[in-house]
């Protein structure tokens, strides 16, 4: 892929008391630094979670597309990380635990990385989404998206569990 | 049941008691305001963290531990932010960002409420709650509910929906109790052959014969009595069935006229087509083909095993060995039959969608030469749809025949133990009780097998119905008790401190306040997303404000009747929707007793009636698919012609001009100012050119007014309108360099 990533004057990220921050090198010939308030979102969130990181500002616009988190220093790849996870709430499912159907609404209990919890789906041909044979993303009526990293890797009662919706 | 619960209780749960000590100990501790549980932890896990604000500040407490406190004096402000797949809820404190609360997609409206609440006590303003909240789960068992405000899957009771099911047979009660005598009867006309046939045998065999041919004639009259019961009962049927569906629909199509707007952006367009019909279809085959089933099988059932019973219990006993054979065996086939089904409706509708983009889009696929790359994709579609097809029949075949085994061999029991004892004879039980239980047998074996699957097909139709009396259920457009029944409109438009959100939290408009008189033209300007097209959805009551007020002619609009708001609005939009009618009945549309003399004035002053004079069929032209295809810029003028015809007090443009070219623009131009004449108008434009005309201009940024003045006026102010006009002008200008 060709590299969206543009080093020239880009010094560094870093949490500010207003979250994140990218800082520049001045580019009018002055010495000294700017820095701009961002908020990371991947660019692909659902398909390439992990892959490239947009940086927007507060006037909505990206300045920066980082497509290589691990080219970053050590401490401004901590500060992204950070305010990465501050930012997305979609948990990863471990097990299924559950999956009934009442009244044409799929109930589903799962375990994931962040507890226990059960959520309602509607009309599963459309709501679990195949990113490839072994990933799929869950959408619940509300819109929370759950990740299913490895469906081979789950368990056989989840599985089969799993069997009666996919 | 209901999720709607009043928001001054969401809002004021009490906090579990080892919370409340934790509080207590706290530096903000003191008498209790609000509070509100999440469903997430700070850490992003589930677990409930709860936000308590008191009198003197905020705190977050997990389990004992207060995460967070802060006291309203260092509080500046109190936002909440969007996440992805939920929100967070920060204070700024000393300038910095403090996170109190993270949440799932199910409470965002409740933190926005809560964020607003903590704002306002931070500035010691009294809080504010909105009157009603639709929460996402159960207030009963707490379960997920399907969509916000609906009933609760696990909780509705099914005898409701089957109660709400039968009062719709209400008007045709005569004909659903025939139905049911018929049903019954159908039944008896079944059940009598096999017991003559006991009793044609006795006769035989014990030489007495003189009854036997009033017998077998009896066993005629039974074949003949069920064949025109039967034939009386699908009729029936037929006509109830239908009967309801056509009631059902009328009745859905009616109530969703009326419902409020914010429904239907919920939705889209498809979802609600297809609940109408599919829906209703479904309840139909169901009512039909299922509840028949039911009814008779059932009612055979019951009276088969009374009669095998009544014969001889032990034989009886026998025969119902299988049963649980029979049934496990049907579920056991129902279970694997089902995803097979679903993955045959979610593949064949793969290979619709296909062929659809195909066809539709064939313009696009031959331009880009993806022909080969279409018509892989196809194939790939349908290899998978004879897949699962495949895989359905394999699992088909053989379960019938399965079945037939099981039932034979209770059959052979059956004629084994009851030969035998026949044979020995001295008890009652003799060869005839054995030929009538053979009959019998088949005969309450045979709808075992499906006992599953019409089961899951009543849950399916009770899903159907469910669905369905939702949207009765749902608040319709209503006039006020104590409607202003105003004689007619002038045309006073005023918003006073006007807030909106079309999503609880996510506010549209900040404070919105324009007054516009009778008769005066106003050019609305801004960014898109700025609110503009808000503000005249709002003044037709599309939506309702969450607060601040609407006044036309003085009075709120709330309290004037909707028919006569709505009358007197004429909007013309910029992509009009035009009916597939011919062109007459489109310009009549909003007055449908106009005179053809009206009609062709209309079109005259919209400067359309040349054009279509030019079609093959003049003013019997249809609009649509089928029909001519006409221009953006006639399709515009049409909707001119028929908001000129409708002559509404007050005319909204939104954005009537941006989707033409010059030539058609300056048509339309002169459309519009035969229309503007007399009338309030209110006209969203993006060229910023067609407003020269307005007697003020107001400009939106962000939910709000951020200037008003005529055209001239802004210009010699130099703010927003000037600089979005500097910008217009440069884009025109190196637009034209290239051209």
């Amino acid at each position: 892929m060709d590299q969206l990533f543009t080093t020239e004057s880009f010094l560094r990220l870093e949490t500010g008391a207003d979250g994140l921050r990218v800082v520049f090198a001045r580019d009018d010939g002055e010495d000294g630094e700017h820095a701009v308030a961002v908020r990371p979102v991947w660019a692909r969130p659902i398909s390439g979670e992990g892959r490239e990181v947009s940086l927007i500002d507060e006037r909505r616009r990206d300045v920066l597309l980082i497509d290589d988190v691990d080219a970053l220093d050590r401490p401004s790849r901590a500060a992204l990380e950070d305010a990465l996870a501050a930012r997305y709430l979609v948990p990863t499912v471990r097990r299924i635990l559950a999956t009934q159907a009442h009244l044409g609404v799929r109930f589903w209990t799962v375990e994931t990385d962040r507890g226990v919890h059960r959520f309602a789906m509607r009309e599963p041909t459309r709501n679990v989404t195949w990113l490839d044979e072994r990933r799929a993303v869950l959408r619940d009526v509300l819109g929370n998206r759950y990740r299913i990293a490895d469906f081979a890797a789950l368990d056989e009662a989840s599985r089969a569990a799993a069997a009666k919706v996919l | 049941m209901s999720s709607i619960t009043p928001v001054a209780a969401r809002f004021a749960q009490p906090l579990p008691a080892r919370s409340a000590a934790a509080l207590d100990a706290s530096a903000v501790a003191g008498a209790l305001r609000f509070t509100l549980a999440s469903d997430l932890r700070l850490d992003h896990a589930y677990g409930a963290s709860w936000v308590a604000v008191t009198e003197r500040g905020v705190a977050t407490i997990e389990g004992d531990v207060v995460r967070v406190a802060h006291a309203f004096t260092t509080i500046t402000a109190a936002r909440a932010h969007e996440l992805f797949g939920g929100g967070r809820v920060a204070l700024t404190v000393a300038g910095a960002q403090q996170p109190i609360a993270c949440f799932s997609r199910a409470l965002v409206p409740e933190f926005a409420i809560l964020a607003r609440i903590i704002d306002d006590c931070a500035h010691g303003r009294e809080p504010l709650l909105p009157e009603e909240l639709a929460g996402a789960h159960c207030a009963r068992c707490a379960a997920p509910l399907p969509e916000r405000g609906a009933l609760c899957a696990l909780c509705v009771p099914r005898g409701r929906i089957l109660m709400r099911l039968v009062g719709l047979l209400a008007p045709y009660r005569a004909r659903a109790i025939a139905l049911a005598c018929i049903t019954a009867f159908t039944v008896a006309t079944q059940l009598i052959p096999p017991y003559l046939t006991k009793l044609v045998h006795d006769d035989v065999t014990r030489g007495g014969g003189a009854r036997v041919p009033w017998l077998i004639l009896g066993m005629a009259g039974c074949a003949a009595s069920y064949l025109c019961a039967r034939l009386v009962a699908i009729r029936l049927t037929t006509y109830l069935s239908g009967r309801l569906v056509a009631d059902l629909r009328s009745r859905l199509h009616a109530t969703m006229q009326r419902l409020r707007l914010s429904w239907f952006g919920k939705r889209d367009a498809g979802e609600v087509v297809q609940r109408v019909m599919n829906d209703t279809a479904e309840l139909q085959q169901f009512l039909v083909d299922g509840l028949p089933y039911i009814l008779v099988n059932g009612l055979s059932f019951i009276a088969i095993a009374a009669i095998l019973i009544a014969i001889d219990p032990l034989l009886a006993a026998l025969v119902f060995l299988p049963v649980p054979l029979l049934v496990g065996g049907g579920a056991w086939f129902w279970r694997k039959l089902v995803p097979l089904y679903h993955a045959i409706g979610s593949r064949s509708g793969a290979v619709h969608a296909t062929l659809d983009e195909s066809v539709h889009g064939i313009r696009a696929v031959k331009a880009f030469a993806q022909e080969p790359r279409r018509a892989r994709a196809f194939d790939q579609a349908n290899d998978r749809l004879f897949g699962v097809r495949l895989s359905l029949e394999r699992t088909f075949g053989g379960f019938n025949e399965g079945m037939f085994f099981v039932m034979s061999l209770g059959v052979a029991g059956v004629w084994w133990v009851g030969s035998t004892r026949a044979a020995a004879g001295g008890s009652a039980f003799g060869f005839g009780d054995l030929l009538a239980f053979v009959g019998y047998i088949w005969m309450f074996y045979g709808p075992l097998q499906w006992f599953t699957a019409v089961f899951s097909w009543l849950t399916n139709a009770f899903a159907a119905a469910e669905r369905i009396f939702a949207v009765f259920d749902q608040p319709i457009e209503a006039d006020h008790p104590q409607a202003v029944r105003l004689p007619a409109i002038r045309g006073d438009v005023a918003f006073a401190d006007v807030r909106f959100s079309y999503e609880r939290g996510k506010e549209v408009l900040k404070g919105v306040d324009v007054s516009i008189a009778a008769g005066e033209f106003v050019g609305l300007v801004g960014r898109s997303g700025s609110g503009k097209s808000t503000i005249i959805g709002l003044l037709s009551r599309f939506y309702g404000v969450d607060s601040g007020a609407i006044s036309v002619d003085g009075v709120a609009i709330e309290r004037l009747p909707l028919d006569l708001l709505r009358r007197s609005i004429g909007v013309v939009m910029q992509e009009p929707f035009l009916f597939n009618d011919t062109v007459a009945e489109n310009i009549r549309f909003g007055r449908p007793d106009a005179s053809f003399a009206e009609v062709v004035r209309a079109a005259k002053a919209a400067c359309v009636h040349d054009a279509i004079l030019d079609k093959e069929e003049g003013y019997d032209t249809v609009i649509g698919d089928s029909g001519a295809r006409l221009s953006g810029g006639e399709r515009q003028r049409i909707a001119i012609a028929r908001a000129i015809l409708h002559d509404p007090r007050i005319l909204i443009l939104d954005e009537a001009t941006s989707a033409v070219d010059n030539e058609t623009e300056r048509a339309i131009q002169e459309a519009i100012g035969n229309l503007v004449r007399g009338r309030t108008t209110i006209a969203i434009a993006h060229r910023l050119s067609t407003l020269r005309d307005a007697d003020r201009i107001v400009v939106i940024d962000d939910g709000r007014v951020v200037e008003e003045g005529t055209h001239a006026a802004l210009i010699a102010r130099d703010g927003h309108f000037a600089s979005l006009l500097r910008l217009q002008e440069e884009n025109n200008r190196t637009h034209d360099q290239a051209a």
